[in-house]
């Protein structure tokens, strides 16, 4: 899971322009490059020590995950990556047997001394004890922490002496053999196998980088995958090369019936070795209009995620503009498995507490902003309201759930704090604390919103401005870094914030996870705790997909409307336009190892 | 007898030898450049006062046309972004979810719609077309500029008086007492200017709580050290000459020296500085808005206008981008030729 920056700051990274010439298409056409650009800086190259977008879209094209997903099938679809077939699961859901492929090499790296390195079961047992070390301090570890057999005896002892003993055989997680590896995990968990497709939990690194490198192993990406760094200027520029030695590995994706697109993405590229361009070139473009120009003037082959404020213009009313259409541009246009949302800070003495009196003012303010034209002013309509914790495609998403919080109506919010209590006592136009008896101290209070200093987050924190303003509630804000904001978030130090979150497994288990208690301080923002919901989160773990699930999401969901510890806000819609040379691109709603599915055409 | 020869005549009064502020203003009103700057410059003050006193743009807030409002003269161009938020996103049909049963809040719902219910809500109607056009909200340009005038002259005025006072001050004391106060002012000034500016700016705006005040203070305390530096050469040159020698003999103490005697034969050069620092502060203001440093969220400067409007360019809306910044250009511009005719004007040796 990644929590995604919403907004980047000011830093502008060089442009390149390069014209290349048509070639012949051969796999990992050398004279093939794919140039496009980040939004936010990447943070660091190890699969274990990362938890933000950018640098796990970068780990995933370079790093091996036992398994994959099927580009074009939707729902998502998981396939093998570098496994034989796909794990056999045993036991009641609580063995999973994986059998690597033999004959996969790691690329050279002066750290292998010179000999050709080979992808065995040993290297994930590893990577996978890797999160578990507490040197590492991996952001990833509550994903696993307290579901492998003997993993916590294993972590309680590593905290102790602070030394991981990698060489200790585990009994929930070892190698059988030089290609089979076993999890055994305490209770079934149906998200396990799509923990087996998520690069930052299983993909595989070899212990001798680890080793050699030391706590720089986040600067020298040595993977099996199709792709391999070749240069890197920090927060400024990537270039991947196609990997040499990437096995024989060829286009083979299923669209679902009726998708026209899919199907002839499907046509053009089946059968072909991949990956199918010969270099990807990254720059990190943090402003919005530079990122959007460089690709309107052909500098750029594929814009990722259109800056909402270009949506008009680019892609009126979801169609794309003629202008463009001319261009022969393609547009790519999803709801993102993602969410927007504004905590409030469960432990704060105002906006805090369960008593219905705190409940009463969570709600009010719920009630009182307005989503909707946050929507259609700040978000340029690219967003749906979001009725439930839950990202749309999810399995577990219900599109016909529709929250008592999607309504803006500043009447019943005002009436909600009238009754109980928060009323303007000292005259100043602000709402004040609610007294006991009318003889009290009047205490006056306001609440603090922390935001990014970006020009994205303005509106945003505009049309808070303005709703609070309408209920009387004084609002003030707190602008900082997105990652101070991160560090003071999870040090419990912020009112109310709104981060954003995308999924990275299709399933509603990765966005409750922000809500259930052991996780307060960490995923869990709001450091939310209510045991009944607690009880709920982990009685649905135990279910595989389904109908008995949906009805316990369904009562969690009710759960959390009533508690309001966030404001939910919305489902953005992500739009991707590629240049008419570029064959191959859609959006998948996890999957980040892409870039290998891509082709460049310019006959 | 002897005839006193009375005349008749009064003394005559002695001839009023114009002082400096007289001729200096005389100067002043022969320029008519100068003149016109400072009808722009007055103008521009009046407007500000007026919007603080709230007679004009008091309601600039007020979301009055629909979202990037033409402006009038444009009335019959096609306006995409309004009618993408007309369009609205898709509602679901589906009624809400019922929590009366685990919601604490339920045994007060019936008492909650009856208070609902006496609220009243008034839609107001927005406008297809603004005067000058509307931002992404609906509000009118015209008085947004007008408010935002407020925010970005007061800062300029008020931080330049500050910088001009905490300048003159230390000037004054360097340049007259010489020696260890001196030096130390000098290392203190030398200090402050060996940091770039903007760094120094922003560095000030990350420790400060973010607020006008904090702009004017930080521009203040960033802005000084140029005056500092004239004014104390001002008082170098003028503390041996002969009126402040005249002056002690007649026992005028240090601080009369100093501020009634020394001052007003600096003053060309403190103004002029002023004026000067009047516009670049403005500038500074705008630059610092624009980094997001600036103004807080519910208030507008020129600079946040410009901010805002960088993205609205691509999208074909021009005209927040020139209303702030034709404001600027023509109050930076006045002034700018206002403080070369004070130059003038202040010149003793141009008499």
């Amino acid at each position: 899971m990644y929590s995604t920056r919403l907004l980047p700051a000011l830093v502008i990274a060089g442009l390149l322009a390069t014209g290349l010439a048509p070639a012949p298409s051969a796999a990992a056409d050398s004279s093939k490059v794919f140039r496009y650009a980040f939004r936010v800086a990447e943070t660091s190259f190890d699969p274990a020590a990362v938890s933000d977008l950018y640098s796990s879209t970068v780990i995933a094209n370079v790093f091996d995950a036992p398994l994959g997903y099927d580009f074009l099938a939707r729902p998502s679809k998981l396939v093998p990556n570098t496994l034989a077939e796909m794990p056999t699961v045993s036991e009641g859901g609580t063995l999973y047997t994986m059998r690597v492929k033999p004959g996969i090499y790691f690329i050279d790296d002066p750290a292998f001394h010179g000999k050709k390195r080979e992808l065995v079961a040993e290297d994930y047992v590893y990577s996978i004890k890797r999160l578990f070390d507490p040197k590492v301090k991996s952001p990833n570890l509550y994903q696993l922490e307290g579901y492998i057999l003997g993993m916590d005896e294993a972590l309680a002892k590593a905290r102790k002496t602070n030394r991981f003993d990698f060489d200790e055989r585990l009994e929930g997680l070892h190698a059988l053999d030089r290609y089979t590896w076993q999890v055994r995990l305490k209770q079934p968990n149906y998200n396990f196998l799509y923990y087996l497709a998520h690069c930052n939990l299983t993909c595989a690194v070899a212990r001798e980088v680890v080793e050699h490198y030391g706590e720089k192993v986040g600067e020298h990406p040595v993977g099996t995958g199709p792709f391999k760094l070749t240069f890197w200027k920090r927060s400024s520029k990537m270039v991947f090369d196609a990997n040499p030695a990437y096995r024989q590995e060829t286009y083979d994706a299923t669209p679902p019936a009726g998708d026209a697109g899919g199907e002839a993405i499907a046509a053009t590229l089946k059968g072909r070795k991949m990956p199918m361009v010969g270099r990807i070139e990254v720059y990190v473009i943090e402003e919005p209009q530079p990122r959007w120009l460089a690709f309107l003037n052909n500098e750029h082959d594929f814009v990722e995620r259109v800056p909402e404020e270009f949506a008009t213009v680019a892609f009126p009313g979801g169609v794309l503009a003629p202008n463009l259409q001319r261009r022969g541009m393609v547009l790519d246009r999803n709801p993102g498995m993602e969410l927007t949302y504004s905590y409030f800070a469960m432990q704060d003495p105002v906006v805090g507490g369960y008593e219905p009196q705190k409940i009463a003012l969570r709600r009010a303010i719920v009630l009182g902003q307005d989503v909707g034209s946050e929507i259609s002013i700040a978000r340029k309509s690219q967003a749906i309201p979001a009725h439930s914790p839950i990202g749309p495609g999810a399995s577990g998403y219900d599109e016909n759930f529709r929250s008592t919080a999607s309504e803006y109506n500043p009447a019943k919010s005002k009436a909600l704090l009238d009754m109980y209590g928060y009323v303007d006592c000292n005259g100043d136009g602000w709402r004040d604390l609610p007294r006991e008896k009318p003889a009290d101290e009047c205490k006056s209070f306001s609440i603090e919103y922390a935001s990014a200093p970006n020009a994205d987050q303005k509106p945003i924190d505009e049309n808070w401005k303005k709703n609070m303003d309408a209920i009387g509630i004084n609002m003030r804000f707190k602008k900082a870094k997105w990652p101070d904001l991160l560090k003071a978030s999870q040090a419990g130090k912020l009112q109310m914030w709104g981060p954003g979150w995308s999924a990275t497994v299709p399933d509603a288990d990765v966005f409750f996870v922000m809500l259930y208690g052991p996780n307060a301080g960490q995923a869990n923002h709001a450091r939310f705790q209510l045991p009944e919901f607690d009880r709920l989160y982990l009685q649905a773990k135990r279910l595989p997909d389904g109908p008995e699930r949906n009805a316990i999401y369904r009562e969690m969901n009710r759960l959390f409307l009533v508690y309001a510890p966030w404001r939910l806000g919305t489902h953005r819609i992500l739009s991707d336009i590629s240049q008419p040379w570029t064959i191959g691109y859609r959006r998948h709603p996890v999957m980040r190892g892409w870039w290998k599915y891509i082709d460049i055409n310019r006959s | 007898m002897s005839a006193v020869l009375t005349e008749n005549t009064p003394p005559r009064a002695p001839q009023e030898s114009p002082g400096l502020w007289t001729l200096a203003w005389r100067r002043l009103l022969q320029d008519r450049v100068g003149m016109v700057a400072l009808a722009v410059v007055i103008l521009f003050i009046a407007m500000m006062l007026a919007s603080f006193t709230g007679l004009i743009a008091r309601d600039w807030s007020k979301e009055s046309g629909v979202s990037y409002a033409n402006p009038a003269f444009l009335a019959g161009q096609e306006n995409l972004e309004a009618k993408a938020v007309a369009a609205g996103g898709a509602v679901s049909k589906a009624a809400p979810v019922d929590l009366s049963d685990v919601d604490p809040l339920a045994p007060r719902y019936k008492e909650w719609e009856e208070r609902a219910a006496k609220i009243a809500v008034t839609e107001t109607k927005r406008a297809e077309t603004l005067a000058f056009g509307g931002d992404k909200w609906g509000r009118d340009v015209l008085l947004k500029v007008i408010k935002g005038s407020e925010v970005s002259i007061f800062v300029g005025l008020v931080a330049a008086v500050l910088a001009t006072i905490i300048g003159t001050f230390l000037g004054a004391m360097a340049g007259y007492w010489g020696g260890k106060t001196n030096d130390f002012l000098e290392w203190f000034y030398n200090i402050f200017t060996s940091i770039p500016y903007i760094l120094l700016i922003l560095a000030f705006a990350a420790v400060f709580k973010k607020g006008l005040d904090t702009i004017i203070v930080i521009l203040a305390l960033t802005g000084w050290t140029g005056i500092y530096r004239l004014v104390r050469a001002e008082y170098i040159k003028h503390s041996a000459r002969e009126y402040v020698k005249a002056a002690q003999a007649i026992g005028a103490s240090h601080m009369s020296r100093m501020f009634i005697h020394i001052l007003p034969n600096a003053s060309h050069v403190i103004l002029v500085q002023l004026s000067q620092h009047v516009v670049s502060f403005i500038k500074a203001e705008v630059i610092l808005s624009f980094l997001g440093l600036g103004v807080p969220v519910d208030m507008v400067s020129w600079g946040t206008m410009l901010a805002e409007a960088q993205n609205e360019l691509v999208i074909g809306k021009w005209w927040q981008l020139f209303a702030a910044g034709a404001s600027m250009a023509l109050l930076v511009t006045a002034f700018s030729l206002l403080t070369d005719s004070l130059r003038d004007a202040l010149d003793p040796k141009l008499k």
